[in-house]
């Protein structure tokens, strides 16, 4: 129909908005859920360490 | 020392956590791998803060740390425990537009399926707010190749999910995807 295709007889024209919306969206969706999941203590301990050592070496 | 991090680097790589475990999450497919690679990157940072340029962007130059930590030492690894099922908490369906949806399960279980490299630059430009420039640095290859590599993702996981598009859908959809294509 009024899709492009080139030489390789693959669809050149890009994809429609609305499936990318669609991806744009679960993505987000996915990655949103996996970002506001709770800290585990061990990154903020493994920190506090980590500065506490500095401050003994000084 | 003098060497030593700043407060505010300090401050700043602990706002980067939940962002570099998602990231993490979503390379390796598995939470535990995840926070494994979180504390490796985390250890780094801190031991070469003096490399970290102020006023460049944080995010970009910790995820380049994880992701070749991961690449050197957590595939083999992450690759035995993939396992989508029961290493992300919720399952909530993703409202599209209209009538479509994703479930999420599905979308995680394709999201694996993808490869590495499709699915990282289109973590990094799609969810983490990275641009295609920052991608491209911290994948050290071209730009162009980030966006063939989006697209690329992008085609895949529609075929997968089987997400139809306009032209599956007739002419009354022609005016729909005028419209659409008129945004930026």
């Amino acid at each position: 129909m009024t899709q492009a295709v080139n030489d390789l007889g693959r669809s050149a024209s890009p994809m429609d908005e609305r499936t990318k919306n669609l991806l744009g969206r679960a993505l987000k969706s996915h990655y949103d859920d996996l970002v506001t999941a709770p800290i585990p203590d061990r990154f903020l301990m493994l920190l506090a360490e980590l500065e506490a050592k500095e401050v003994r070496d000084e | 020392m003098s060497d030593a991090p700043s407060r505010s680097f300090r401050d700043n790589l602990v706002k980067e956590i939940p962002n570099l475990r998602a990231f993490a999450a979503s390379l390796s497919g598995s939470m535990q791998t995840a926070d494994d690679l979180v504390q490796d990157t985390l250890l780094k940072a801190w031991g070469h803060s003096a490399k970290f340029a102020e006023g460049t962007n944080l995010r970009a130059w910790l995820f380049t740390i994880l992701r070749n930590t991961y690449y050197s030492m957590y595939r083999r690894r992450g690759r035995e425990v993939q396992d989508t099922d029961g290493i992300y908490s919720s399952k909530v369906a993703v409202q599209g537009n209209q009538d479509s949806a994703i479930d999420l399960a599905d979308f995680r279980v394709a999201l694996a399926k993808l490869p590495e490299e499709q699915r990282e630059v289109l973590i990094m430009v799609g969810a983490t707010g990275l641009s295609y420039e920052e991608a491209a640095d911290i994948c050290n290859v071209a730009v162009g190749t980030i966006k063939s590599r989006v697209n690329r993702a992008r085609t895949r996981l529609a075929e997968l999910l089987d997400i139809k598009g306009p032209s599956d859908l007739g002419p009354d959809r022609t005016s729909f995807a005028v419209v659409q294509a008129s945004n930026p």
